[in-house]
């Protein structure tokens, strides 16, 4: 980890604005400026570059995409704006590098690692264990860290069920279901489209993620799925080494709503959440409003995922603390997904050893 | 004229339902209650205060008679009321194995008598505005069906026998699987071909499988999933659900069966829901004495049950095998 300003930190560092309270088990420690460069310059490298503006003792130093990333760079006026990723790491003063491109990760990542840059890697981390591997390797071989950009980890209705099943509230867990519909899927990589993973590995994967922290290491998947038009939808159920069962609902529709919902049953009890029920502001005005572009996850009245993600990527980076979603956490999920692609084009279960670590 | 209905064992939660509506549906003439076990079904009568009758007394009074049996005993009353030429209306699942569904259809038509099956769904008034819009093509060409019908265990405790494998034949895939699969078919038409199964147990102490997740592929090549679990808490607000969410080219629907309540609190009991829809199984009832006057089949068939039952056996075949098994019909 290469930090710009060293020292020692104490106790008086530790924030204490409420909306960080729930890191404090990790160090946060505000006066010392981590400087991020940012790759990618799509919706989530924008929503990312929005909050990192908003943080105290974090800078975006620069940005880099392949075409010249003009729009995010007015979030970051002062930042160095380059089509290049590895001439933006050697010729940038940097801390940590937050990935934010949808595919291509292996590439960008292994050199910001070799060079002791801290990495935030959005899900999944790649597209084959291989690749992944390739990343868990670098991170092995250096002092950086990279934490997968599993964003479910910070969403407050996640957590707070996982804690709440954690806490024995419902019993053990015998039954999940998860439900997503996302009009922001789409990706079309050619190799994936030749490999048919869409949904499974860009969508599902973000529950495949919350169910394995949740109920524990995943056995087996079977997955059917459909596409037509763009539309793709991909049905999983999942096995658990527990003997518990989860159903996987992920619907890529650009044309509806973002939906989300999930519970989970135990044997003395149930956890719901269903985002439709949840509503606890609405306005209706005739007034002209600003159109407030597409981040719709991040308004959540104080309790931003994204947010909450970057502060602990961005305190792990100043502490140079395990990051609380880790590398193997991010390529058993992507085991997970793979373990269903298979199934669904196999037409048969898939145990997700069958996957190569 | 009036229709003369009789029930035949009151081993089921449902029977006492049953006589209810029976005692108070214009053109009907309920003639009461047999059971093979005298004691449970004197004990059943009173409570309903309908009359009680021998097997062969009853059967010999009325034009029909619906069988509220255990799961694994249908064959033997349907087998009685068609040898006494009744027309049969037989609890789901119409039988546990093949071998005595196909003994139940063909037993019937052999005595010339109606079968029809206690499936209170397609009478359902949200899944008949669903079948309407589904058949005026509101979605266009079906892609995925998911499914649930989830449920409380303690109704299994009440009722006594629909977790014992020997009386029910199985657990929640037995009992909750048919369901949903006959709204499928009724609605779509398509026919369930293929299923892969993921069943477990999460209550402790129960000797079946509560857990009941299935994966299936339609005769159209449409994927659909039906969660068919025992895994409501017992403090849940409802006994339970039905839901079917179709998703196809134009568009899609969604129908929650019995979305239609009132949410109800009381200190000391908590919240639950009371349901203020029309009963569906007013409709099913309804059916089979229309059926008898009017001299058709019933809405829902032998035949149907057949294939429903040939899905539930492919699911416990899957969980045995490990893979996804090919419904033979």
């Amino acid at each position: 980890m290469m930090v710009s300003v060293r020292r020692t930190p104490t106790a008086g560092d530790a924030f204490g604005d409420p909306a960080t309270e729930y890191l404090s088990g990790h160090c946060l420690y505000t006066r010392v400026m981590v400087r991020i460069g940012i790759l990618g310059c799509g919706f989530l490298a924008t929503a990312h570059a929005r909050r990192y503006a908003g943080m105290e003792g974090v800078e975006v130093a620069a940005v880099a995409a392949p075409d010249e990333p003009t729009a995010l760079a007015q979030d970051v006026p002062n930042a160095t704006v380059t089509d290049d990723a590895i001439e933006m790491y050697d010729e940038v003063t940097l801390d940590a590098v937050d990935v934010c491109t949808p595919t291509t990760h292996r590439e960008l990542v292994v050199p910001a690692l070799e060079r002791g840059l801290d990495v935030l890697c959005e899900q999944p981390i790649e597209r084959t264990t291989a690749d992944a591997r390739a990343i868990a390797d670098a991170a092995d071989t250096t002092d950086a860290t990279v934490m997968p950009g599993h964003t479910l980890r910070f969403v407050p209705e996640y957590v707070k069920a996982r804690e709440r099943l954690n806490a024995g509230d419902i019993g053990p867990p015998g039954t999940a279901r998860t439900f997503r519909q996302s009009p922001f899927g789409h990706r079309h990589d050619p190799a994936d489209e030749e490999q048919r993973r869409g949904v499974l590995i860009d969508l599902a994967i973000r529950d495949f993620d919350f169910l394995r922290w949740s109920l524990g290491a995943v056995e087996r998947v079977f997955a059917r799925r459909r596409r037509w038009d763009d539309h793709e939808y991909a049905l999983t159920t999942i096995r658990f080494e527990s003997d518990a069962v989860a159903h996987v609902d992920a619907r890529d529709r650009s044309d509806l709503p973002f939906v989300t919902r999930f519970e989970i049953a135990g044997e003395e009890g149930l956890l719901e959440f269903d985002s439709e029920d949840s509503a606890p502001i609405e306005i209706d005005s005739d007034a002209d409003t600003n159109e407030r572009g597409r981040d719709s996850i991040g308004d959540r009245l104080g309790t931003d995922p994204h947010r909450r993600e970057l502060e602990a990527f961005v305190g792990c980076a100043r502490s140079n603390e395990e990051p609380p979603v880790t590398i193997d956490d991010g390529l058993e999920a992507l085991r997970i997904a793979l373990a269903a692609v298979e199934s669904a084009s196999a037409g048969r279960p898939v145990a997700v050893a069958e996957v190569s670590p | 004229m009036s229709v003369t209905i009789g029930i035949a064992s009151t081993a089921h939660v449902h029977t006492g339902g049953f006589a209810s509506r029976l005692t108070t549906m214009d053109g009907v003439d309920f003639v009461g209650v047999t059971d093979d076990d005298p004691a449970r079904g004197r004990d059943a009568a009173r409570e309903y205060g309908a009359p009680f009758h021998d097997p062969a007394d009853l059967l010999a009074a009325v034009d029909g008679a619906i069988v509220c049996s255990t799961n694994t005993t249908h064959r033997g009353w349907v087998q009685r009321a068609a040898d006494r030429g009744v027309d049969v209306l037989c609890e789901k699942p119409l039988a546990t194995t093949i071998e005595d569904a196909r003994a139940i259809v063909d037993a019937c038509d052999e005595a010339d008598v109606r079968l029809g099956l206690c499936m209170p769904l397609p009478f359902s008034a949200p899944a008949r505005r669903a079948k309407e819009a589904y058949d005026a093509g509101k979605i266009g060409d079906l892609r995925v069906a998911v499914g649930t019908n989830r449920a409380w265990l303690r109704d299994r405790h009440r009722t006594g026998w629909s977790a014992d494998p020997k009386r029910a034949g199985g657990g929640a895939v037995m009992d909750h699987t048919v369901h949903i699969v006959n709204l499928v078919r009724w609605i779509t038409g398509e026919e369930v071909v293929e299923v892969n199964a993921e069943l477990s147990t999460m209550h402790e102490g129960l000797d079946v499988e509560d857990v009941n997740v299935l994966s299936m592929r339609l005769s159209d090549g449409s994927i659909f999933t039906l969660d068919g679990s025992w895994n409501r808490p017992d403090d849940w607000d409802y006994w339970g659900d039905a839901t079917l969410n179709l998703i196809g080219t134009d568009g899609e629907l969604t129908v929650d069966c019995f979305d239609q309540t009132l949410k109800r609190t009381r200190d000391g009991t908590g919240i639950d829901k009371v349901y203020w829809g029309s009963d569906p199984n007013d409709g099913s009832l309804r059916d089979f004495v229309d059926a008898i006057e009017s001299q058709r089949p019933p809405l829902v068939s032998g035949e149907d049950g057949l294939r429903e039952l040939a899905v539930v056996l492919a699911a416990y075949e899957s969980h045995e095998r490990g893979q996804p098994v090919r419904v033979d019909y």
